[in-house]
């Protein structure tokens, strides 16, 4: 039974109106506390640092030096190769990864016997601890033990080096058909190489979820009409399905080279940057400038440069990208 | 009356400004003399686990209950060196440092110029808490002499804690089975290596003379045991570029280009060498347990001895010295002097003895020969005995700023040239050279 109400004074409602906002931020201070101290402030108190000399303890003010450093100074050398080898290990994970996801989702999408087993034995690596999967992988990656080069030489292939090779993978393939390739054709290292495989394995089963999550949000009505109209399957997929998934493709595709730019464990699990920093990804260059060298001014304007660089590098991609996503 | 009040006022002038030019010395001095009156607290940060873990708080109970001034000390794991020495810069920034930490020698030039670690000679040279001079020779120089930091005036900044050397391990079954003895020198290890690898019918190495490791300290006991040193006279440039680095850089490559020597991974060499699938490990001499344990289980164990590493001249042996030292920070001096009781104690004769036997980490003191509790042990870990009797040969490395970021220099090179990217050895290890004198100039 409800009561009827006495018609609120303007008194009474500014009051009652108080009362609500002081709730609501009694509500929210919980997480702007959290946020606060454990997002806020740390990435507010990285920035007061990286505009100090700051090696080991706080030295003089130095203005945007250290940013001017990294970018064309004494630390840029360093810099600049991590960031190509971060932009590497982008290229040769993000897309890859995104083209098995969207073929495992599209299968599993289908009718399909035990296709719940299926789903949950792909979504495992994802929920399995990056650090200890990748300390199995390089178990099998292990030269003398390894799974790897027991199925290399099993199919009558050299073993090779795996995680420990600081050779590329386009000069390893040409040196064993006896050809050379210049040093810039060398390709990425084969340890790179390892913890590319190790991250598309590992994330895949994210995105399967995401995929299938957007083939279930297109209408089937369209796939009955084109079928109506004797549309080939190919033609189903191409002209429907990846259309109409291009936003969770976007998506998809945001979120893994976010994910890959800021790639950390699985590199420093499995080669901590080597061997000869083949592998030092952006990421690991600034813990090793921050916890080896005590470099913490340098190391924080070396994240602040990677945050923007993500940042436009997603600009772009919204501008580039996001206009070939058709919406529903 | 104003000559006297003159004379007065001189005197005061003189005696302030000669107290305030002094002040330093006498206020540690004061400090490291001190006695405790009341119970004190102090924090331990360490990095060892298992048994080792064990045998140091046994060692802490021990000094804990016997101490007869209130010094409570409290074991605080922090997983790996690297880990502590990460947790310990944190810890600076948040003024929340341990009272005591161990930590190589490197960790303790940065954490240096952070001006937070104590220096120890005051406590060392204190009347009433300090070592007497005897006590203090009977610890082997080199390991007292690596704790002295060149940067910060030569101060004591920590004390020996756990160490170690680089020895050579030796199958003497393999040696024995291919007719050949102990090398003592470079060229006879060569002849030696080569003479006991073996090669099956499809050309894989079956048995090889080497497992050599692309480890910077490994490195730097090759270029001593030549002669050579490992930094300039006035610690401004590095010195193992020079022919010494020059020619164990040559030898390594040269021994893995005809598949005698081979780098290992992990610790699989140790596995190798039970199984005789190498004759000669270079390592730390507190490998001797892991080697033991990774022996076969289903066969006799293989006969092995350790030897020093091969020399240019046996009469000047020289090897490179492992192992962490124990840093106390500045805190209050109750606590300073606390600490500094538990290090003086866990260095004298019947402590060091007794963690050498329980950790196999060296005892610091040349009474230890003495030792009956060590005689003991030393009657079954014979191998241990010989690792002790190198101790005097092993040389500290440099504890120089930017040294960790060196090693990482020395060991690219190492993998440079075991992988074949850096084909010309001299030209790999004078650029690495070059690239360590950079390092050492951004951190002068």
């Amino acid at each position: 039974m409800v009561s009827a109400r006495p018609a609120a004074t303007p008194q009474g409602r500014r009051r009652r109106t108080l009362i609500e906002n002081v709730h609501a931020w009694l509500f929210l201070l919980p997480a702007i506390i959290g946020l606060g101290v454990f997002e806020f402030f740390p990435a507010f108190f990285a920035f007061w640092i990286s505009l100090f000399r700051w090696v080991i303890i706080q030295g003089p003010f130095v203005g945007l030096q250290n940013y001017a450093d990294v970018l064309w100074g004494p630390r840029s050398e360093a810099f600049w190769k991590s960031l190509g080898t971060t932009f590497t290990y982008v290229l040769f994970t993000v897309p890859i990864e995104i083209a098995i996801a969207l073929g495992i989702a599209v299968v599993l999408f289908r009718p399909l016997r035990a296709r719940g087993f299926y789903r949950t034995a792909y979504f495992m690596p994802y929920i399995t601890s990056t650090v200890a999967a990748a300390i199995v992988f390089a178990w099998i990656f292990n030269p003398t033990y390894g799974l790897m080069n027991w199925a290399l030489e099993g199919v009558g292939l050299p073993a090779q080096r795996w995680l420990d090779e600081p050779s590329g993978v386009i000069e390893l393939i040409a040196g064993g058909l006896g050809l050379g390739v210049p040093a810039w054709a060398a390709g990425p290292s084969l340890a790179l190489i390892g913890v590319c495989i190790f991250t598309v394995w590992h994330f895949i089963g994210y995105q399967v979820v995401i995929f299938m999550a957007g083939l279930g949000s297109i209408s089937p009505e369209y796939y009955e009409a084109a079928r109506i109209d004797g549309a080939t399957e190919r033609q189903i997929f191409w002209k429907i399905t990846m259309p109409l998934l291009s936003p969770t493709t976007f998506f998809v595709l945001i979120i893994a080279t976010i994910g890959a730019l800021r790639a950390f464990n699985q590199v420093f699990v499995m080669t901590r940057g080597g061997p000869l920093d083949t592998s030092r990804v952006v990421s690991l260059e600034i813990f090793r400038t921050f916890f080896q060298q005590g470099n913490f001014g340098i190391g924080s304007a070396m994240a602040f440069i990677l945050v923007g660089i993500i940042l436009l590098l997603t600009f772009f991609q919204f501008r580039l990208v996001g206009r070939r996503v058709h919406y529903e | 009356m104003k000559l006297k009040a003159a004379i007065l006022f001189a005197v005061l002038i003189v005696a302030s400004a000669c107290q305030g030019s002094t002040a330093p010395q006498g206020a540690q001095s004061t400090e490291a003399d001190i006695d405790l009156t009341s119970p004190v607290s102090v924090t331990l940060w360490h990095t060892q686990t298992g048994t080792n873990a064990k045998a140091l708080q046994e060692m802490v109970d021990k000094f804990n209950s016997t101490n007869g001034k209130g010094v409570t000390v409290v074991m605080e794991y922090q997983g790996g060196y690297t880990q502590l020495y990460q947790k310990t810069l944190g810890a600076i920034q948040a003024g929340a440092l341990p009272e005591i930490a161990v930590g190589y020698e490197s960790f303790v030039a940065d954490y240096q110029k952070a001006d937070v670690v104590l220096d120890l000679d005051p406590y060392v040279a204190s009347k009433k808490n300090g070592l007497p001079k005897e006590s203090l020779d009977d610890i082997f120089k080199t390991y007292l002499d690596t704790n002295r930091f060149p940067q910060f005036g030569n101060k004591l900044l920590s004390f020996p804690f756990t160490k170690s050397l680089l020895i050579m391990y030796q199958n003497e079954d393999v040696l024995k089975a291919a007719g050949q003895t102990t090398p003592r020198t470079w060229d006879e290890f060569e002849k030696v290596a080569r003479a006991v690898t073996q090669k099956g019918a499809d050309g894989k190495v079956t048995r090889y003379g080497w497992a050599a490791p692309t480890s910077a300290s490994t490195f730097n006991g090759w270029v001593l045991s030549r002669g050579g040193r490992l930094m300039s006279e006035d610690n401004k440039a590095v010195a193992w570029d020079g022919k010494e680095g020059i020619e164990a850089a040559k030898l390594f490559q040269k021994l893995l280009g005809e598949g005698v020597a081979y780098v290992p991974k992990g610790f699989d060499y140790q596995t190798d060498f039970g199984v005789g699938k190498v004759a000669f490990v270079q390592e730390s001499s507190t490998g001797r347990p892991f080697f033991v344990s990774s022996f076969p289980k289903d066969k006799a164990a293989p006969s092995w001895s350790i030897t020093s590493i091969p020399q240019t001249d046996a009469a000047k042996a020289k090897t490179v010295q492992y192992g962490a030292n124990i840093i106390s920070f500045r805190s209050t001096p109750e606590k300073q002097l606390a600490s500094w009781m538990f290090i003086k104690w866990f260095a004298e004769g019947d402590q060091t003895a007794d963690w050498a036997i329980k950790s196999s980490y060296m005892p610091v003191r040349k009474s230890a020969a003495d030792n009956a509790s060590l005689k003991t042990y030393w009657a079954k870990d014979t191998q241990g005995k010989s690792a002790f009797d190198l101790s005097g040969t092993a040389v500290p490395e440099p504890n120089v700023r930017g040294q960790q970021d060196i090693r990482t220099v020395m060991e690219d090179m190492l993998v440079g040239i075991a992988t074949g990217k850096l084909a010309d050895a001299e030209k790999a290890v004078k650029d690495a050279g070059a690239k360590a004198n950079a390092i050492l100039k951004e951190n002068q």
